[in-house]
């Protein structure tokens, strides 16, 4: 898949899993699922 | 991410949980957060695919990394706010409070829809028939 646009608002967005710095993976539907979320992109690489 | 460390009690006092994410691997995000005394999980996208998924893949920088985004995601997953930024380094706080003390729960606010200044027909209907019922003069008061 190429140029996919980011979400907007009202979209749904993607679900993933990734694993987090301690080596857990974790779903976004579950980090979702207990209360709203803030999901932060960042650049990185710093 | 120091920024919303900061203010990290704010967004949990507003019942939101933090979540951040990268194309760093699990070394170098555990260092970032350690480094930074981060409260919230870090996550990390080395195959840039989730980064690709959200559109947000920036080529040209440093072999490939993510171009800064906040989103605010319901418990469905679906965005009830956005903020892109492929200019400058960081995410302005100050638009996302705004828009998270407004109560993210409620929709966003229905903008009436005007369909045109001339009376429809079925108006001058409704006009003609209250004309002839009630007289074309308001009661007096």
């Amino acid at each position: 898949m190429t140029h996919l646009a980011p979400p907007n608002v009202t979209d749904v967005a993607p679900d993933f899993t990734l694993s987090d710095a301690s080596g857990t993976p974790r779903r976004l539907a579950d980090l979702c699922a207990e209360q709203p979320l803030l999901l932060v992109f960042y650049r990185g690489h710093w | 991410m120091a920024e919303y460390r900061d203010r990290f009690a704010e967004l949990t006092a507003l019942g939101l949980g933090v979540v951040a994410l990268s194309v760093d691997e699990a070394q170098r995000s555990r260092a970032l957060g350690l480094q930074l005394h981060l409260p919230f999980p870090l996550l990390c996208d080395p195959a840039r695919e989730v980064v690709r998924a959200y559109g947000l893949f920036n080529a040209k920088e440093n072999g490939g990394i993510a171009y800064p985004a906040t989103f605010v995601l319901d418990r469905d997953r679906t965005v009830r706010f956005r903020s892109l930024d492929r200019t400058a380094k960081r995410v302005d706080l100050e638009g996302l409070f705004t828009f998270l003390r407004s109560g993210i729960s409620s929709p966003p606010p229905a903008v009436p829809v005007r369909s045109g200044i001339v009376p429809r027909a079925r108006d001058w209907l409704r006009i003609a028939r209250n004309m002839l019922r009630y007289g074309i003069r308001s009661p007096k008061p």
